[in-house]
Protein backbone atom coordinates (compact mmCIF):
# COMPACT_ATOMS: atom_id res chain seq x y z
CA UNK A 1 0.00 0.00 0.00
CA UNK A 2 1.51 3.50 -1.02
CA UNK A 3 2.14 6.00 1.92
CA UNK A 4 -0.42 8.11 0.43
CA UNK A 5 -2.88 5.54 1.38
CA UNK A 6 -2.05 4.94 4.86
CA UNK A 7 -1.99 8.56 5.53
CA UNK A 8 -5.37 8.53 3.68
CA UNK A 9 -6.93 5.74 6.27
CA UNK A 10 -5.16 7.20 8.97
CA UNK A 11 -6.50 10.76 8.94
CA UNK A 12 -10.09 9.11 8.32
CA UNK A 13 -9.59 6.81 11.53
CA UNK A 14 -8.28 9.79 13.20
CA UNK A 15 -11.60 11.99 11.81
CA UNK A 16 -13.64 9.28 13.13
CA UNK A 17 -12.48 9.38 16.64
CA UNK A 18 -12.63 13.16 17.18
CA UNK A 19 -16.00 14.04 15.57
CA UNK A 20 -17.85 10.31 15.77
CA UNK A 21 -18.46 10.12 19.06
CA UNK A 22 -20.49 13.59 19.37
CA UNK A 23 -23.22 12.24 20.41
CA UNK A 24 -21.92 11.48 23.88
CA UNK A 25 -20.31 15.04 24.03
CA UNK A 26 -23.98 16.47 23.41
CA UNK A 27 -25.22 14.72 26.26
CA UNK A 28 -23.28 17.56 29.11
CA UNK A 29 -23.92 15.83 32.65
CA UNK A 30 -24.34 19.41 33.94
CA UNK A 31 -27.67 19.37 31.81
CA UNK A 32 -28.93 16.61 33.36
CA UNK A 33 -27.59 17.29 37.18
CA UNK A 34 -29.52 21.03 37.35
CA UNK A 35 -32.49 20.90 34.55
CA UNK A 36 -35.53 18.34 34.90
CA UNK A 37 -35.09 15.66 32.38
CA UNK A 38 -37.28 17.16 30.08
CA UNK A 39 -35.78 20.31 30.00
CA UNK A 40 -32.55 18.90 30.24
CA UNK A 41 -33.49 16.44 26.62
CA UNK A 42 -34.71 19.35 25.00
CA UNK A 43 -31.97 21.77 25.62
CA UNK A 44 -29.49 18.54 24.18
CA UNK A 45 -31.19 18.24 21.23
CA UNK A 46 -30.77 22.11 20.38
CA UNK A 47 -27.10 21.83 21.36
CA UNK A 48 -26.45 18.88 18.90
CA UNK A 49 -28.59 20.54 16.59
CA UNK A 50 -26.06 23.60 17.34
CA UNK A 51 -23.17 21.18 16.68
CA UNK A 52 -24.56 20.53 13.00
CA UNK A 53 -24.99 24.07 12.18
CA UNK A 54 -20.87 24.31 13.23
CA UNK A 55 -22.25 26.83 16.35
CA UNK A 56 -20.29 26.49 19.87
CA UNK A 57 -21.81 24.26 22.33
CA UNK A 58 -20.73 25.96 25.70
CA UNK A 59 -22.63 29.24 25.26
CA UNK A 60 -25.66 27.22 25.15
CA UNK A 61 -25.31 25.39 28.11
CA UNK A 62 -24.50 28.22 30.11
CA UNK A 63 -27.24 29.76 28.50
CA UNK A 64 -29.34 26.93 29.92
CA UNK A 65 -27.58 26.78 33.40
CA UNK A 66 -28.41 30.90 33.88
CA UNK A 67 -31.78 30.32 33.46
CA UNK A 68 -32.30 27.23 36.13
CA UNK A 69 -29.96 29.56 38.65
CA UNK A 70 -32.42 32.18 37.71
CA UNK A 71 -35.39 29.99 39.11
CA UNK A 72 -36.78 30.01 35.11
CA UNK A 73 -39.56 27.33 33.36
CA UNK A 74 -38.23 24.95 30.91
CA UNK A 75 -39.97 26.76 28.56
CA UNK A 76 -38.45 30.00 29.25
CA UNK A 77 -34.78 27.67 29.12
CA UNK A 78 -35.44 26.51 25.96
CA UNK A 79 -36.86 29.37 24.11
CA UNK A 80 -33.75 31.22 25.37
CA UNK A 81 -31.61 28.92 24.25
CA UNK A 82 -32.82 28.47 20.90
CA UNK A 83 -32.67 32.64 20.58
CA UNK A 84 -29.09 32.50 21.20
CA UNK A 85 -28.76 30.11 18.54
CA UNK A 86 -30.54 32.11 16.27
CA UNK A 87 -28.44 35.07 17.56
CA UNK A 88 -25.00 33.17 17.02
CA UNK A 89 -26.15 31.77 13.85
CA UNK A 90 -27.05 35.46 12.41
CA UNK A 91 -23.75 36.60 14.40
CA UNK A 92 -21.54 34.10 12.32
CA UNK A 93 -23.24 35.22 9.02
CA UNK A 94 -22.57 38.80 9.42
CA UNK A 95 -19.19 38.25 10.51
CA UNK A 96 -17.78 35.05 8.92
CA UNK A 97 -16.92 31.20 9.71
CA UNK A 98 -13.43 32.01 11.10
CA UNK A 99 -14.72 34.34 14.13
CA UNK A 100 -14.07 32.79 18.04
CA UNK A 101 -16.84 32.24 20.06
CA UNK A 102 -15.90 35.51 22.31
CA UNK A 103 -16.16 37.91 19.04
CA UNK A 104 -19.78 35.71 18.50
CA UNK A 105 -21.21 36.26 21.89
CA UNK A 106 -20.53 39.75 21.89
CA UNK A 107 -21.90 40.04 18.18
CA UNK A 108 -25.23 38.90 19.22
CA UNK A 109 -25.23 40.99 22.18
CA UNK A 110 -24.88 44.01 19.62
CA UNK A 111 -27.28 42.22 17.53
CA UNK A 112 -29.94 42.42 20.98
CA UNK A 113 -29.07 46.00 21.80
CA UNK A 114 -30.70 46.78 18.18
CA UNK A 115 -27.55 46.34 15.70
CA UNK A 116 -28.51 45.12 12.31
CA UNK A 117 -26.66 42.32 10.81
CA UNK A 118 -25.69 44.67 8.10
CA UNK A 119 -24.23 46.59 10.39
CA UNK A 120 -22.02 44.32 12.19
CA UNK A 121 -20.80 43.09 8.71
CA UNK A 122 -19.15 46.62 8.37
CA UNK A 123 -16.55 45.48 11.33
CA UNK A 124 -16.28 42.19 9.16
CA UNK A 125 -13.14 43.15 7.27
CA UNK A 126 -11.09 43.66 10.85
CA UNK A 127 -12.55 40.20 12.36
CA UNK A 128 -8.38 38.91 11.84
CA UNK A 129 -7.38 41.55 14.38
CA UNK A 130 -6.32 40.43 17.83
CA UNK A 131 -8.78 43.16 19.09
CA UNK A 132 -11.00 42.41 16.62
CA UNK A 133 -13.34 40.90 20.42
CA UNK A 134 -12.26 43.96 22.05
CA UNK A 135 -14.00 46.03 19.79
CA UNK A 136 -16.67 44.20 19.45
CA UNK A 137 -17.00 44.85 23.16
CA UNK A 138 -16.68 48.61 22.90
CA UNK A 139 -19.32 48.62 20.41
CA UNK A 140 -22.08 46.63 22.74
CA UNK A 141 -20.57 49.26 25.77
CA UNK A 142 -21.65 51.98 23.43
CA UNK A 143 -24.69 51.05 21.98
CA UNK A 144 -25.75 49.87 26.10
CA UNK A 145 -24.79 53.53 26.67
CA UNK A 146 -26.99 55.56 24.40
CA UNK A 147 -24.51 56.19 21.33
CA UNK A 148 -26.01 55.65 17.94
CA UNK A 149 -25.52 52.25 16.18
CA UNK A 150 -24.37 53.93 13.11
CA UNK A 151 -21.73 56.18 15.07
CA UNK A 152 -21.09 53.72 17.54
CA UNK A 153 -20.12 51.41 14.22
CA UNK A 154 -18.19 54.62 12.77
CA UNK A 155 -16.15 54.79 15.84
CA UNK A 156 -15.21 51.04 16.06
CA UNK A 157 -14.00 50.65 13.16
CA UNK A 158 -12.10 53.88 13.08
CA UNK A 159 -10.37 52.17 16.30
CA UNK A 160 -9.84 49.05 14.47
CA UNK A 161 -8.56 50.56 11.73
CA UNK A 162 -6.02 52.27 13.78
CA UNK A 163 -4.96 49.16 15.17
CA UNK A 164 -5.92 50.26 18.49
CA UNK A 165 -5.47 47.29 21.12
CA UNK A 166 -8.26 45.48 23.40
CA UNK A 167 -6.96 47.28 26.27
CA UNK A 168 -7.22 50.68 24.10
CA UNK A 169 -10.75 49.74 23.96
CA UNK A 170 -11.33 48.96 27.37
CA UNK A 171 -9.53 52.44 28.39
CA UNK A 172 -12.59 53.91 25.84
CA UNK A 173 -14.92 52.51 28.26
CA UNK A 174 -13.12 53.57 31.12
CA UNK A 175 -12.57 57.60 29.79
CA UNK A 176 -16.41 57.69 28.27
CA UNK A 177 -18.20 56.38 31.69
CA UNK A 178 -15.93 59.12 33.71
CA UNK A 179 -16.77 61.92 31.49
CA UNK A 180 -20.87 60.61 31.09
CA UNK A 181 -20.54 60.63 35.40
CA UNK A 182 -18.76 64.78 34.60
CA UNK A 183 -21.84 65.43 33.11
CA UNK A 184 -20.70 65.04 29.08
CA UNK A 185 -23.68 63.34 26.34
CA UNK A 186 -22.19 59.65 25.83
CA UNK A 187 -22.26 60.19 22.21
CA UNK A 188 -20.09 62.89 22.67
CA UNK A 189 -17.62 61.77 25.19
CA UNK A 190 -17.38 58.62 22.56
CA UNK A 191 -16.47 60.65 19.65
CA UNK A 192 -13.74 62.81 21.65
CA UNK A 193 -12.29 59.92 23.10
CA UNK A 194 -11.93 57.62 20.93
CA UNK A 195 -10.51 60.35 18.33
CA UNK A 196 -7.66 61.06 21.08
CA UNK A 197 -6.54 57.37 21.16
CA UNK A 198 -6.34 56.69 17.42
CA UNK A 199 -4.71 59.76 17.67
CA UNK A 200 -2.16 59.29 20.54
CA UNK A 201 -1.99 56.13 18.70
CA UNK A 202 -0.65 57.73 15.71
CA UNK A 203 1.45 59.94 16.85
CA UNK A 204 2.96 57.25 19.42
CA UNK A 205 5.64 56.57 16.78
CA UNK A 206 5.68 52.67 17.52
CA UNK A 207 5.46 51.55 14.60
CA UNK A 208 3.20 48.34 14.12
CA UNK A 209 1.15 48.59 17.66
CA UNK A 210 4.80 47.46 19.72
CA UNK A 211 2.95 46.96 22.61
CA UNK A 212 4.96 49.00 25.73
CA UNK B 1 17.76 39.44 -9.46
CA UNK B 2 14.36 41.01 -8.54
CA UNK B 3 13.59 44.43 -10.51
CA UNK B 4 12.43 47.04 -8.43
CA UNK B 5 8.81 47.74 -7.90
CA UNK B 6 8.68 50.41 -10.79
CA UNK B 7 9.73 47.95 -13.50
CA UNK B 8 7.37 45.58 -12.65
CA UNK B 9 5.42 46.39 -15.06
CA UNK B 10 7.39 45.60 -17.72
CA UNK B 11 7.81 41.85 -16.56
CA UNK B 12 5.68 39.25 -18.73
CA UNK B 13 3.47 36.44 -16.46
CA UNK B 14 5.54 33.62 -17.68
CA UNK B 15 8.60 35.18 -16.42
CA UNK B 16 7.32 36.10 -13.04
CA UNK B 17 5.71 32.47 -12.75
CA UNK B 18 9.27 31.09 -13.63
CA UNK B 19 10.81 33.03 -11.24
CA UNK B 20 7.72 32.45 -8.44
CA UNK B 21 8.10 28.43 -8.85
CA UNK B 22 12.33 29.01 -8.41
CA UNK B 23 11.12 30.23 -4.76
CA UNK B 24 10.74 33.90 -5.41
CA UNK B 25 7.94 34.87 -2.83
CA UNK B 26 7.55 38.75 -4.16
CA UNK B 27 7.63 37.28 -7.68
CA UNK B 28 3.91 36.66 -6.54
CA UNK B 29 3.11 39.79 -5.32
CA UNK B 30 3.54 41.30 -8.41
CA UNK B 31 1.41 39.06 -10.10
CA UNK B 32 -1.14 39.58 -6.91
CA UNK B 33 -0.90 43.40 -7.63
CA UNK B 34 -1.81 42.38 -11.62
CA UNK B 35 -5.16 40.16 -10.84
CA UNK B 36 -6.15 41.00 -7.98
CA UNK B 37 -8.65 43.65 -8.91
CA UNK B 38 -10.10 41.26 -11.83
CA UNK B 39 -10.41 38.61 -9.45
CA UNK B 40 -12.35 40.56 -7.11
CA UNK B 41 -14.86 41.75 -9.50
CA UNK B 42 -15.56 37.96 -11.32
CA UNK B 43 -16.01 36.47 -7.53
CA UNK B 44 -17.83 39.36 -6.38
CA UNK B 45 -20.20 39.40 -9.21
CA UNK B 46 -20.16 36.06 -9.15
CA UNK B 47 -21.43 36.22 -5.33
CA UNK B 48 -22.88 39.52 -4.85
CA UNK B 49 -21.30 40.20 -1.40
CA UNK B 50 -18.18 42.26 -1.25
CA UNK B 51 -16.91 40.19 2.00
CA UNK B 52 -17.65 36.90 0.54
CA UNK B 53 -15.33 37.78 -2.49
CA UNK B 54 -12.93 39.03 -0.54
CA UNK B 55 -12.36 35.54 1.16
CA UNK B 56 -12.99 33.28 -1.98
CA UNK B 57 -10.13 35.53 -3.90
CA UNK B 58 -7.85 35.16 -0.78
CA UNK B 59 -8.23 31.23 -0.91
CA UNK B 60 -8.12 31.29 -4.93
CA UNK B 61 -4.68 32.78 -4.72
CA UNK B 62 -3.17 30.93 -1.46
CA UNK B 63 -4.48 28.04 -3.73
CA UNK B 64 -2.32 29.52 -7.09
CA UNK B 65 0.57 30.53 -5.50
CA UNK B 66 0.75 26.57 -3.84
CA UNK B 67 0.20 25.10 -6.97
CA UNK B 68 2.78 27.37 -8.55
CA UNK B 69 5.43 26.22 -6.33
CA UNK B 70 4.70 22.97 -6.86
CA UNK B 71 5.63 23.09 -9.82
CA UNK B 72 2.61 24.04 -11.54
CA UNK B 73 3.36 25.73 -15.29
CA UNK B 74 -0.37 27.22 -16.39
CA UNK B 75 0.20 28.49 -20.27
CA UNK B 76 -2.12 31.56 -19.68
CA UNK B 77 -1.88 32.82 -16.20
CA UNK B 78 -4.78 34.93 -16.11
CA UNK B 79 -7.75 32.29 -17.35
CA UNK B 80 -6.10 29.64 -14.84
CA UNK B 81 -6.25 31.92 -11.89
CA UNK B 82 -9.63 33.11 -12.60
CA UNK B 83 -10.72 29.18 -13.30
CA UNK B 84 -9.20 28.80 -9.27
CA UNK B 85 -11.59 32.09 -8.13
CA UNK B 86 -14.69 30.52 -10.31
CA UNK B 87 -13.76 26.94 -8.48
CA UNK B 88 -13.60 28.52 -5.46
CA UNK B 89 -17.32 30.78 -5.35
CA UNK B 90 -19.18 27.54 -6.77
CA UNK B 91 -17.83 25.50 -3.44
CA UNK B 92 -18.69 28.97 -1.14
CA UNK B 93 -21.84 29.45 -2.68
CA UNK B 94 -22.50 25.45 -1.71
CA UNK B 95 -21.11 25.90 1.42
CA UNK B 96 -23.62 28.98 2.47
CA UNK B 97 -26.31 27.61 0.49
CA UNK B 98 -26.15 24.27 2.20
CA UNK B 99 -25.93 26.19 5.92
CA UNK B 100 -28.15 28.64 5.32
CA UNK B 101 -30.29 25.89 4.48
CA UNK B 102 -30.35 24.00 7.72
CA UNK B 103 -30.25 27.06 9.66
CA UNK B 104 -33.65 27.52 8.03
CA UNK B 105 -34.83 24.32 7.87
CA UNK B 106 -34.00 24.08 11.65
CA UNK B 107 -35.64 27.39 12.51
CA UNK B 108 -38.64 25.94 10.63
CA UNK B 109 -39.10 23.33 12.73
CA UNK B 110 -38.82 25.40 15.86
CA UNK B 111 -42.20 26.87 17.98
CA UNK B 112 -43.27 29.26 16.07
CA UNK B 113 -43.55 31.25 20.05
CA UNK B 114 -39.72 32.18 18.99
CA UNK B 115 -39.36 35.81 18.20
CA UNK B 116 -38.43 37.81 15.27
CA UNK B 117 -35.58 36.94 12.95
CA UNK B 118 -32.97 39.67 12.30
CA UNK B 119 -34.19 40.96 8.82
CA UNK B 120 -31.89 40.63 5.77
CA UNK B 121 -30.53 43.64 4.95
CA UNK B 122 -28.79 44.88 1.46
CA UNK B 123 -25.17 45.49 1.71
CA UNK B 124 -24.30 48.84 1.77
CA UNK B 125 -21.10 48.05 0.55
CA UNK B 126 -21.50 48.51 -3.11
CA UNK B 127 -22.23 51.36 -5.80
CA UNK B 128 -23.18 49.53 -8.76
CA UNK B 129 -26.54 50.12 -10.04
CA UNK B 130 -29.23 47.88 -8.09
CA UNK B 131 -31.05 47.08 -11.04
CA UNK B 132 -28.14 45.76 -12.34
CA UNK B 133 -26.94 43.54 -9.41
CA UNK B 134 -30.66 42.66 -9.22
CA UNK B 135 -30.45 40.98 -12.87
CA UNK B 136 -27.13 39.46 -12.26
CA UNK B 137 -28.62 38.13 -8.94
CA UNK B 138 -31.46 36.83 -11.05
CA UNK B 139 -29.04 34.82 -13.35
CA UNK B 140 -29.05 30.98 -12.47
CA UNK B 141 -25.11 30.21 -11.31
CA UNK B 142 -23.60 28.57 -14.74
CA UNK B 143 -25.70 31.24 -16.70
CA UNK B 144 -24.33 33.93 -14.32
CA UNK B 145 -20.67 32.63 -14.79
CA UNK B 146 -20.62 32.05 -18.26
CA UNK B 147 -21.53 35.77 -19.07
CA UNK B 148 -19.64 37.45 -16.96
CA UNK B 149 -16.13 35.10 -18.05
CA UNK B 150 -17.43 36.21 -21.39
CA UNK B 151 -18.43 39.79 -21.21
CA UNK B 152 -16.34 41.36 -18.01
CA UNK B 153 -13.46 39.26 -18.17
CA UNK B 154 -13.72 38.89 -21.36
CA UNK B 155 -11.95 35.20 -21.99
CA UNK B 156 -12.17 33.18 -25.51
CA UNK B 157 -14.76 30.78 -25.62
CA UNK B 158 -11.62 27.88 -25.10
CA UNK B 159 -10.30 29.57 -22.50
CA UNK B 160 -13.63 29.75 -20.60
CA UNK B 161 -14.15 25.78 -21.47
CA UNK B 162 -11.15 24.52 -20.08
CA UNK B 163 -11.72 26.19 -16.87
CA UNK B 164 -15.61 25.00 -16.20
CA UNK B 165 -15.68 21.99 -17.98
CA UNK B 166 -18.09 23.15 -20.09
CA UNK B 167 -18.53 22.37 -24.24
CA UNK B 168 -17.83 25.95 -26.06
CA UNK B 169 -21.46 25.62 -27.80
CA UNK B 170 -22.77 25.08 -24.44
CA UNK B 171 -21.08 28.24 -23.26
CA UNK B 172 -22.12 29.96 -26.08
CA UNK B 173 -26.04 29.01 -25.34
CA UNK B 174 -25.45 30.24 -21.83
CA UNK B 175 -23.74 33.33 -22.29
CA UNK B 176 -26.61 34.05 -25.11
CA UNK B 177 -29.31 33.23 -22.53
CA UNK B 178 -28.01 35.45 -19.75
CA UNK B 179 -27.54 38.52 -22.41
CA UNK B 180 -31.18 37.81 -22.94
CA UNK B 181 -32.16 37.19 -19.26
CA UNK B 182 -30.36 40.81 -18.66
CA UNK B 183 -31.70 42.65 -20.76
CA UNK B 184 -35.15 42.14 -20.26
CA UNK B 185 -34.69 42.45 -16.42
CA UNK B 186 -32.61 45.77 -17.43
CA UNK B 187 -35.28 47.39 -20.14
CA UNK B 188 -38.51 45.84 -17.86
CA UNK B 189 -39.32 49.74 -17.01
CA UNK B 190 -39.08 50.85 -20.22
CA UNK B 191 -35.47 52.10 -20.03
CA UNK C 1 -25.26 34.49 -32.28
CA UNK C 2 -22.54 36.13 -30.41
CA UNK C 3 -23.21 39.59 -31.29
CA UNK C 4 -22.99 41.64 -27.73
CA UNK C 5 -26.87 43.40 -27.72
CA UNK C 6 -25.35 47.26 -28.09
CA UNK C 7 -28.43 48.30 -25.06
CA UNK C 8 -25.86 46.16 -22.43
CA UNK C 9 -22.83 47.96 -23.76
CA UNK C 10 -23.18 51.10 -21.15
CA UNK C 11 -24.04 48.35 -18.48
CA UNK C 12 -21.32 45.87 -19.26
CA UNK C 13 -18.88 49.57 -18.92
CA UNK C 14 -20.32 49.21 -14.95
CA UNK C 15 -19.51 45.83 -14.56
CA UNK C 16 -15.69 45.70 -16.18
CA UNK C 17 -14.81 48.43 -13.55
CA UNK C 18 -12.11 46.67 -11.58
CA UNK C 19 -13.05 47.23 -7.85
CA UNK C 20 -10.67 48.92 -5.59
CA UNK C 21 -8.68 46.44 -2.96
CA UNK C 22 -9.69 47.36 0.70
CA UNK C 23 -6.31 47.53 2.60
CA UNK C 24 -7.56 45.11 5.38
CA UNK C 25 -8.28 42.05 2.69
CA UNK C 26 -4.53 42.79 0.79
CA UNK C 27 -3.41 42.62 4.57
CA UNK C 28 -5.18 39.07 4.88
CA UNK C 29 -3.76 38.18 2.49
CA UNK C 30 -0.39 38.82 2.74
CA UNK C 31 -0.29 36.84 6.16
CA UNK C 32 -1.77 34.51 4.71
CA UNK C 33 0.33 34.40 1.68
CA UNK C 34 3.14 34.29 4.17
CA UNK C 35 1.77 31.60 6.01
CA UNK C 36 1.58 29.50 3.12
CA UNK C 37 5.43 29.77 2.75
CA UNK C 38 6.37 28.37 6.02
CA UNK C 39 3.53 25.87 5.59
CA UNK C 40 5.58 25.15 2.12
CA UNK C 41 8.86 24.98 3.95
CA UNK C 42 7.88 21.94 6.10
CA UNK C 43 5.99 19.86 3.43
CA UNK C 44 8.83 17.76 2.82
CA UNK C 45 8.09 14.66 4.18
CA UNK C 46 9.55 11.09 3.63
CA UNK C 47 7.30 8.05 3.31
CA UNK C 48 8.53 6.83 7.08
CA UNK C 49 8.29 10.22 8.28
CA UNK C 50 4.41 10.59 7.04
CA UNK C 51 3.89 6.81 8.29
CA UNK C 52 4.87 8.31 11.67
CA UNK C 53 3.07 11.27 11.45
CA UNK C 54 -0.20 9.23 10.91
CA UNK C 55 0.32 7.01 13.45
CA UNK C 56 0.93 9.85 15.41
CA UNK C 57 -2.33 11.03 14.24
CA UNK C 58 -4.47 8.56 15.58
CA UNK C 59 -2.72 8.61 18.94
CA UNK C 60 -3.52 12.36 19.25
CA UNK C 61 -7.01 11.89 17.71
CA UNK C 62 -7.72 8.96 20.83
CA UNK C 63 -6.21 11.11 23.49
CA UNK C 64 -8.27 14.27 22.49
CA UNK C 65 -11.14 12.02 22.85
CA UNK C 66 -10.58 10.48 25.83
CA UNK C 67 -9.22 14.03 27.37
CA UNK C 68 -12.31 15.53 26.36
CA UNK C 69 -14.57 12.51 27.17
CA UNK C 70 -13.16 12.87 31.24
CA UNK C 71 -13.09 16.69 31.47
CA UNK C 72 -16.59 18.14 30.21
CA UNK C 73 -15.93 21.34 31.91
CA UNK C 74 -13.92 24.23 30.63
CA UNK C 75 -12.33 25.40 33.12
CA UNK C 76 -10.32 22.29 33.88
CA UNK C 77 -7.21 22.05 31.69
CA UNK C 78 -6.88 25.33 31.04
CA UNK C 79 -3.10 26.70 32.19
CA UNK C 80 -2.95 28.67 34.71
CA UNK C 81 -0.40 31.37 33.00
CA UNK C 82 -3.83 31.77 30.50
CA UNK C 83 -6.08 33.00 33.42
CA UNK C 84 -6.07 36.53 34.66
CA UNK C 85 -7.24 37.86 38.11
CA UNK C 86 -10.76 39.78 37.92
CA UNK C 87 -11.99 41.79 40.66
CA UNK C 88 -15.99 41.89 41.13
CA UNK C 89 -17.04 44.60 43.28
CA UNK C 90 -20.25 45.43 44.38
CA UNK C 91 -21.79 48.27 46.70
CA UNK C 92 -24.65 46.92 48.85
CA UNK C 93 -25.03 48.37 52.58
CA UNK C 94 -27.52 46.36 53.95
CA UNK C 95 -26.71 43.16 52.10
CA UNK C 96 -26.23 40.07 54.24
CA UNK C 97 -24.31 38.34 51.71
CA UNK C 98 -23.50 38.80 47.91
CA UNK C 99 -22.68 36.04 45.87
CA UNK C 100 -21.11 36.41 41.78
CA UNK C 101 -22.77 34.09 39.92
CA UNK C 102 -21.81 33.43 35.98
CA UNK C 103 -20.42 31.65 32.88
CA UNK C 104 -17.24 30.60 34.82
CA UNK C 105 -19.05 29.01 37.65
CA UNK C 106 -21.98 27.30 36.18
CA UNK C 107 -23.73 29.72 37.31
CA UNK C 108 -23.89 28.69 40.89
CA UNK C 109 -24.96 30.71 42.96
CA UNK C 110 -22.61 29.43 45.97
CA UNK C 111 -19.62 29.02 44.32
CA UNK C 112 -18.19 32.52 44.38
CA UNK C 113 -19.09 34.42 47.30
CA UNK C 114 -18.37 38.12 47.34
CA UNK C 115 -16.29 39.00 51.02
CA UNK C 116 -17.06 42.65 53.06
CA UNK C 117 -14.18 44.90 52.77
CA UNK C 118 -15.39 47.94 53.73
CA UNK C 119 -18.56 50.48 54.25
CA UNK C 120 -20.70 48.53 52.34
CA UNK C 121 -18.45 47.31 49.29
CA UNK C 122 -18.42 43.57 48.60
CA UNK C 123 -15.77 41.94 46.74
CA UNK C 124 -13.86 38.90 45.32
CA UNK C 125 -11.12 38.35 43.11
CA UNK C 126 -11.11 35.31 40.60
CA UNK C 127 -9.37 34.07 38.14
CA UNK C 128 -10.84 34.18 34.88
CA UNK C 129 -10.02 32.64 31.07
CA UNK C 130 -9.82 36.19 28.95
CA UNK C 131 -12.84 36.82 26.63
CA UNK C 132 -16.50 37.10 27.13
CA UNK C 133 -17.85 36.46 30.48
CA UNK C 134 -22.06 36.84 31.43
CA UNK C 135 -22.70 37.11 35.11
CA UNK C 136 -25.11 39.09 37.63
CA UNK C 137 -24.41 39.68 41.45
CA UNK C 138 -27.19 37.77 43.66
CA UNK C 139 -27.74 39.49 47.10
CA UNK C 140 -28.99 37.42 49.60
CA UNK C 141 -29.81 34.22 48.31
CA UNK C 142 -33.22 36.15 46.60
CA UNK C 143 -32.14 39.90 44.78
CA UNK C 144 -30.12 39.55 41.28
CA UNK C 145 -28.25 42.65 40.29
CA UNK C 146 -26.67 43.84 37.48
CA UNK C 147 -22.59 45.06 37.58
CA UNK C 148 -22.83 48.91 36.95
CA UNK C 149 -18.88 49.10 35.61
CA UNK C 150 -19.74 45.81 32.80
CA UNK C 151 -19.53 46.22 29.65
CA UNK C 152 -23.54 45.44 29.06
CA UNK C 153 -26.43 44.77 31.02
CA UNK C 154 -29.79 43.08 29.87
CA UNK C 155 -32.51 41.04 31.49
CA UNK C 156 -31.99 37.32 31.08
CA UNK C 157 -34.99 35.08 32.37
CA UNK C 158 -36.65 38.35 34.00
CA UNK C 159 -33.36 39.38 35.47
CA UNK C 160 -30.23 41.40 35.08
CA UNK C 161 -27.62 39.74 33.53
CA UNK C 162 -23.90 41.44 32.86
CA UNK C 163 -21.15 41.44 30.35
CA UNK C 164 -18.23 41.74 30.70
CA UNK C 165 -15.07 41.56 27.94
CA UNK C 166 -11.64 40.64 29.53
CA UNK C 167 -8.90 41.48 27.78
CA UNK C 168 -6.47 39.30 27.10
CA UNK C 169 -2.90 39.62 28.78
CA UNK C 170 -0.23 41.73 26.66
CA UNK C 171 2.42 39.66 24.47
CA UNK C 172 5.51 39.88 25.58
Amino acid sequence: MSVRIITGLALVCALGLTFGPRHALAQDPRLHKRLDPETAAAVAALVDSASTLGLPAEPLVQKALEGQSKGASGDAIVRAVRELIRDLATARDALGDDVGVDALLLAAAALDAGATPAQLERLRPHRSRESFAGGLAGLVYLMSRGVPAEQSLDLIAAMLNARLSAAEFASLQRLVERDMMAGTPPAEAAASRAQALIRHGRSGGFGDRVRP
Amino acid sequence: MLLPKGLQGVIADEELIRRVRAGDAAAFDALVDRYYGACLRFAWRSLGERDDAEDVVQEALVRAYRALRRGRSPREFRPWLLGIVLNRCRSHARRTRRRRLLFERWWARQDPETLRVHPADGAANDDLDPRLKAALAALRPKLREAFLLKHVEQLRYEEMAEITGASVSALKMRVKRASEQVLALLTEDGA
Amino acid sequence: MNELDPRLEPWLAALRKEPAARPEARARLAAALREEETRAARRILSPPAALAAAVALIALASAFWLALWRWNTPERGTAVEELTMMQFVLHAHDARSVSVVGDFNDWDPRATPLTRTGDGVWSAVVRLRPGTVRYAYLVDGTEWRADPHAVASREEFGRPTSIAYIVPPEAP
